[in-house]
């Protein structure tokens, strides 16, 4: 075995000195190479993936505002639109309730306008018959230049004015 | 011409022999050390020139192992030592294919003959450099089993005992099994020493019959040979190291 060992060339301190050989091979290799090289990578694929997860929950956060905005904005032109309808059923309203006052005091300025006009319109009447009474008691005392009987002469009066009215009307 | 199994030793450091194959295995120590050195200083998280090789490189090489190991955290865990021998090797064996491989080198009193001892010989055309990378694949695959699974059930693959079924069979399987494991040895050690020392041998043989072009079709074989027979060795290192952390199936 020996033999044949030396004859293949082996030899222990050959064979020693090329495990050492290959063991700093390894090990400088590990330390300067292998670690540093995947531990960067296993980095930057953490990395990526991170920003990558961080990219859909901001593109949810965005989503979500949108959608929380369109509702806030839908919310508000429901109120808006509601405002609108009750104010302008409230101003429909007033504005009746004004028109029928007005209405009203004009129908009872009006009326309290006709009722002077007849108060007035029937004093004038009064008056002008009072005078024309006069008139014709002064003008038919003069006409007949003595005087009748006083009651004689007011009945005469008051049937020649019941007469004039009666044509008159 | 001279062809010699062994590695031919050009000095002596007292009493140890430098040969030509330590020599070549220096230097391709020393020329991974100075990458190592040179991307480690350059390593950014943007990456940037020789990094961006580098990483492409480790990237395949990942996907490669994940696909006999099929766990990427595995892969990780293997990688070093599988990358490690992958570059060694390759490394060693294109060494030998340089120019002034066989030619070059001191006259040299050996074995009572004067020979001409060349500079530059593949570090893997010298069974003492295969043997040695054998035995810290072996030990490696056995570490990482015991490490996986425990020392109770690594052992329990290859010490049966005879009272349990299926009695002597599994007892005789476990033997089996060990001396594959030690076998590995002289499979690995042989099959890369014997690939590239052959084609050393042919690539010398073909220069001394005719110096000019026609080598080149073997050169370019050699190149390829250097390549698969370090695929080789890594790959079957690795397929060991998952085969011995994976539980032994109960019977």
């Amino acid at each position: 075995m020996h033999e044949l060992l030396t004859q293949l060339g082996v030899d222990w301190k050959l064979l020693i000195a090329q495990i050492i050989n290959f063991l700093v091979l390894l090990a400088v290799l590990y330390k300067f190479l292998y670690k540093p090289v995947i531990s960067l990578m296993n980095k930057r694929s953490n990395h990526i993936e991170e920003s990558l997860k961080k990219a859909e929950k901001i593109e949810k956060n965005l989503q979500e505002t949108e959608a929380r905005k369109e509702e806030i904005l839908a919310q508000a032109r429901t109120e808006a639109q509601d405002i609108f309808k009750k104010a302008k059923a409230q101003a429909e309203a007033s504005q009746k309730e004004t028109l029928k006052a007005a209405k009203e005091e004009i129908s009872a300025l009006a009326t309290k306008a006709q009722q002077e006009i007849d108060a007035k319109k029937s004093l004038a009447i009064q008056e002008a018959k009072n005078d024309i009474a006069d008139l014709v008691v002064a003008s038919v005392k003069k006409i007949v230049g003595s005087n009748l009987d006083q009651k004689l002469n007011e009945k005469l009066i008051t049937g020649i004015i019941k007469d004039t009215e009666k044509t008159g009307a | 011409m001279n062809i010699s199994l062994a590695a031919e030793p050009l000095f002596h450091l007292g009493s140890f022999p430098v040969t030509n194959s330590l020599l070549v295995s220096w230097v391709v120590l020393f020329l991974l050390v100075i990458i190592g050195f040179a991307v480690r200083r350059k390593l950014s998280l943007v990456p940037r020139g020789i990094q961006n090789v580098v990483e492409t490189i480790f990237e395949a090489l990942l996907g490669l192992m994940d696909s006999v190991t099929q766990n990427r955290k595995q892969s990780i865990k293997f990688f070093p030592i599988v990358v490690t021998l992958f570059l060694f090797v390759i490394l060693s064996n294109w060494m030998g294919l340089l120019p002034g491989m066989g030619t070059i080198g001191l006259m040299k009193e050996l074995h009572g003959e004067r020979v001409l001892v060349p500079f530059i010989r593949a570090a893997s055309a010298d069974l003492n450099m295969t043997l040695a990378l054998a035995i810290i694949s072996v030990v490696t695959v056995q570490i990482f089993g015991i490490a996986t699974i425990g020392l109770k059930k690594y052992a329990g693959k290859f010490f049966v005992s005879p009272l349990k079924e299926p009695y002597f069979i599994g007892t005789f399987v476990g033997i089996l099994e060990l001396i594959s494991e030690l076998s590995r040895l002289l499979s690995y050690s042989f099959r890369l020493f014997g690939n590239i020392f052959a084609g050393e041998i042919l690539l010398t043989v073909m220069l001394f019959l005719a110096p000019y072009l026609v080598p080149l079709p073997f050169l370019m074989l050699e190149i390829f040979v250097g390549f698969v027979q370090a695929l080789v060795f890594s790959i079957l290192t690795l397929v060991f190291m998952k085969m011995a952390t994976v539980e032994h199936a109960e019977h």
